[in-house]
């Protein structure tokens, strides 16, 4: 008895195994030739039937990476475009949160989500003017401005649901002994938002906006 | 209906300003940035593309005022109903197949087995590619002479393919494309959804004789439904929108058989240099996004009240 | 300048024996004490360029021309596309960030000329202060005046590299088969459809086939049929009989001889095809040269010939496109900007272009100089296609703004051709989209 069900549990255990396999298996395929091509020279690259493993890894191609692209500094500027708007969305959309949630406001968070659903394709032209009326042309300031679009929607939408489910009650009572608005927030509301700061920081720092690659 | 809200209570927050009441603290300020940004982004950009659409402007050329003719024009355009039509397919393919797979991967996920965090950690992989590597790949992949998929396909006795080289197999194939990176997205929406489902409904289903399907269908789907309706609405707005993917792999052919309103968007307004034509056509994408979105949520309010009577 | 030359000063002394020394580095050529490399030293001057082979080449030997003119260079290479995009909406705004631009001539011409973006430099170029006496207009090619001149006959750019379109062919398939080089269409595409053989998945022929990118392809064809999509007389010519039989053509080729998909295919799909030995023929432009012969990408290293386009039933004529350097007209620095677009087209960066094959300069003198020759390491072959098709050389696409819904429109109409649509009704319905738009746009 005790036996059958063990080794039903086993079958059933390879049975996910091989589905979760069979699932992930495009994203190895992918992944694996991704890794063959980076390491081949191009006559291997469209050799025909196709070679997995060449007899001489091209490593130059890595190195070409790195030599002729500006590959760090174009590195180093991605991080500091993804960095300062992931920190700056945090500093502008945490407050913003904690606001409409307080206020209740949800149709401003309608306006701050609509920003994410514009097509970024129509932002370009006019915000490349706008840039250069303001000598931001040829700093990573539009970059930043850019992504702050798609970053700020998503700290405030994070952040409202979590003030909304925080206890109004010490707020109300540190209101009560005089405190201000601000320190009722910076003392009482963020450190027991602490753990939705992190989620939309994360989710802040991956997102993409679809005007990056444009831009 | 949203800006008339936002007048409101902008108004209200100016009254308030200056006298601070401790019964009811001023909390505008906490809003104003963020508001004062977005809109700095938004509304200027937004503006100017209004204007344009009632303009003739070609970039180099002077702009002269022509009132509605671009939006007459667009409604006599074969190529922009044609691009809509590509649109809606492709949207509804890119939702439709990685909603389900998605589902189904989180189901699989959400059981025991080995190995199970290393391949859940392998499935979401392409979620994090850039989307110029995928598509490189991915067109390798594709080429009808020397792709690896056609190679592939001749082991089980399947003739090479032209994938997205056929106008009648591209959005297909750019649905793949799309369906193999942002499956995993919904997986782990869906994953979140099934770690709040609890147990002891199952346990009393299954002692009444309940088999895999019915659980899952009675069980399951009701409590993961709002999950399900999140992943819809974020890849619905994602995949209407898509450009990165289809404008690197196929530009929108061959011919105009992958052009969606994005591609036929960029194309007027950065090709043609029609900034007037091209915003106008903007503007009525815009709407078209605000209306799916307004249904989606529709739908996902409905949903709720029709889980509260069931209640 | 001239006052300088008159009464030499020390300093213009100076800088005179400085641009000696730096011509001197240039490549050892006498040169002209007049022109005077160094007069706009420590100036910074904004240049904006295609990644190509061809900037490429500019960008290496860019310190050559920073210690020649005491200058400081900002150059900026990016993709086509992106390149266009910005340089024309930084145009468009009267405050471009840039001194100098690289121009498609076959794409941007009219558009830069009715803009108004473009500096007049046919003043500098018959000013001896700021012209090596080398330089002049007798030397370029005639495409390349064409391509540089407006309509008035002013000079707005000068002429950097031009690309003819040319036939790579596998000789190891055609001696397979017993073939020779085609001399006429009849016999390319005799010749490409008896190579074709699915079942080796081998193909006679291969040209860019993708929306846009394969109008050229047509147009080129055309040309062998003694006609041009657009008239001089500014008339759309996209229905006549010559329009059909080339589009047949065209529609024959990419049909019975060319592999499947090709309807997908952008020049980069073509080369892999090519590059692996799996196609007879590629039509295509002249650049291609140094990947066929690289042991590393190709497989047909050595075993390529390079073709002159064989004859129409009207004409022999080598589809010709180009790109130029000009100055921008709301540069504050024109003349020294010109000063970087001259040494761009200089005998010696000219000779560089050409011996790596990245590019074909305009300039004749270049071309013809058998010490350039001797330096070029591509095979003899393709140095004479280029002067071979330098001889019948016609420009291939019209000159007209909307040049690219030109592409794109045709290029539908092609595509579907290629699907097998009907070429006189796809033409007819392409042509009918097409006049609106040209109307729009030149009226």
């Amino acid at each position: 008895m005790t036996s059958r069900i063990i080794r039903e549990k086993t079958l059933d255990q390879v049975g996910l195994l091989f589905v979760a396999f069979v699932m992930v298996s495009p994203v190895i395929l992918f992944f694996l030739w991704m890794i063959s091509l980076s390491l081949k020279y191009e006559i291997d690259n469209g050799a025909y039937p196709p070679i997995l493993i060449p007899e001489t890894f091209a490593w130059s191609n890595y190195a070409k990476v790195f030599e002729e692209n500006n590959f760090l500094l174009y590195f180093w500027n991605s991080v500091l475009v993804t960095g300062s708007a992931t920190l700056l969305a945090l500093i502008i959309g945490v407050p913003s949160g904690y606001g409409i949630a307080r206020l209740k406001a949800e149709k401003s968070a309608v306006v701050i989500m609509i920003a994410r659903m514009t097509p970024g394709l129509s932002f370009l032209i006019p915000l490349f003017l706008l840039f250069q009326w303001t000598g931001l042309i040829g700093t990573l300031w539009p970059q930043i401005i850019i992504h702050l679009v798609v970053t700020v929607p998503i700290v405030v939408w994070i952040m409202i649901g979590y003030f909304e489910t925080t206890p109004m009650e010490l707020e109300e009572a540190a209101s009560i002994d005089g405190a201000t608005p601000w320190q009722v927030f910076r003392m009482v509301a963020l450190p027991i938002a602490k753990p939705g700061i992190v989620v939309s920081f994360i989710l802040a720092l991956i997102s993409r906006g679809t005007t990056s690659s444009s831009a | 209906m949203a800006s008339l809200g936002i007048e409101n209570s902008m108004a209200d927050g100016k009254a308030k300003r200056g006298k601070p009441s401790r019964l009811a603290p001023n909390y505008w300020p906490f809003v104003l940035p963020s508001l004062l940004v977005v809109s700095a982004v938004i509304v200027f950009p937004w503006l100017f593309t209004l204007w344009m659409s009632v303009n003739s402007w070609t970039l180099g050329q002077p702009r002269t005022f022509i009132g509605f003719a671009n939006f007459v024009r667009l409604a006599q355009d074969m190529r922009f109903w044609e691009s809509l039509w590509h649109t809606t397919t492709y949207t509804a393919l890119s939702v439709v197949l990685p909603l389900f797979f998605g589902t189904l991967a989180a189901l699989v996920f959400d059981a025991k087995f080995p190995f199970r965090g290393l391949l859940r950690g392998v499935f979401v992989m392409p979620m994090m590619a850039t989307p110029v590597a995928v598509a490189l790949v991915w067109t390798m992949m594709f080429h009808p002479q020397l792709g690896v998929l056609n190679y592939m396909l001749s082991f089980i006795g399947v003739g090479p393919q032209e994938w997205i080289y056929n106008q009648f197999t591209v959005i297909p194939s750019l649905v793949l494309v799309e369906t193999w990176q942002w499956t995993p997205l919904v997986m782990l929406i869906v994953l979140g959804g099934l770690a709040a489902v609890p147990r002891e409904p199952y346990e009393s289903a299954e002692i009444d004789g309940a088999n895999a399907w019915q659980k899952f269908r009675y069980l399951t789907m009701p409590m993961i439904a709002p999950f399900l309706m999140i992943a819809v609405i974020i890849r619905s707005i994602d995949a209407i929108k898509s450009f990165d993917i289809i404008y690197a792999m196929t530009q929108g052919g061959p011919g105009t058989a992958s052009e969606t309103i994005n591609i036929y968007l960029y194309n007027t307004a950065f090709a043609y240099y029609d900034i007037g034509y091209g915003s106008a056509m903007a503007v009525v994408f815009f709407l078209i996004i605000i209306a799916l979105s307004f249904v989606l949520l529709m739908v996902r309010q409905r949903a709720q009240w029709s889980d509260m009577e069931d209640r | 300048m001239t006052t300088s030359i008159m009464k030499p000063t020390r300093r213009s002394f100076l800088a005179a024996s400085a641009a000696l020394g730096g011509a001197a580095m240039l490549g050892g050529r006498p040169a002209s004490a007049a022109v005077d490399w160094k007069r706009f030293a420590g100036k910074t001057l904004n240049v904006n360029l295609v990644k190509s082979p061809r900037s490429e080449t500019l960008i290496k030997y860019l310190p050559e021309f920073e210690s020649l003119t005491g200058m400081k260079v900002n150059a900026e290479a990016t993709p086509e596309q992106q390149q266009r995009q910005k340089t024309v909406i930084e145009l468009s705004t009267g405050k471009p960030s840039f001194d100098v631009v690289h121009l498609s001539y076959h794409v941007q011409k009219r558009q830069f000329e009715k803009g108004n973006w473009l500096a007049d430099i046919s003043g500098f170029l018959k000013d001896p202060s700021l012209t090596d006496p080398s330089l002049t207009e007798g030397d370029f090619a005639e495409a390349g005046l064409l391509f540089a001149k407006d309509a008035k006959g002013v000079l707005r750019s000068l002429p950097f590299s031009v690309d003819y379109w040319i036939v790579y062919w596998n000789k190891d398939l055609f001696e397979k088969k017993g073939l020779s080089y085609p001399t006429t269409f009849e016999e390319m595409v005799a010749a490409a459809e008896k190579i074709t053989d699915p079942s080796s998945n081998t193909y006679g022929f291969v040209a860019r086939g993708l929306k846009n990118a394969n109008t050229p392809v047509w147009t080129s064809l055309m040309l062998g049929y003694g006609a041009a999509p657009i008239g001089a007389d500014g008339k759309v010519n996209t229905t006549s009989k010559e329009a059909v039989e080339a589009a047949k053509l065209y529609q024959r080729l990419m049909t019975k001889a060319a592999p499947p998909g090709v309807s997908g295919f952008n020049w980069a799909e073509a080369q892999s095809a090519f590059l692996q030995g799996k196609i007879g023929m590629w039509f295509d432009g002249v650049g291609f040269a140094p990947p066929i012969e690289d042991p590393q990408k190709s497989r047909v290293v050595g075993k390529t010939g390079y073709g002159v386009m064989p004859k129409g039933p009207v004409a022999q004529a080598s589809g010709t496109f180009g790109d130029g350097l000009g100055v921008v007209e709301a540069s504050a620095n024109k003349e020294a900007a010109y000063l970087f677009c001259q040494w761009a087209i200089s005998h010696d960066m000219g000779a560089r272009l050409l011996q790596a094959g990245a590019g074909v300069p305009f300039r004749q003198s270049i071309l013809s100089d058998p010490k350039v020759r001797e330096g070029v390491k591509m095979p003899g072959a393709w140095l004479d296609a280029v002067a071979g098709s330098g001889k019948i050389s016609k420009l291939a696409l019209p000159v007209v703004i909307p040049v690219t819904e030109f592409r794109d429109i045709y290029g539908v109409a092609l595509t579907n051709m290629i699907g097998g649509a009907d070429p006189e009704t796809e033409l007819k319905n392409a042509t009918a989209q097409f006049e609106p738009v040209l109307a729009r746009s030149e009226g």
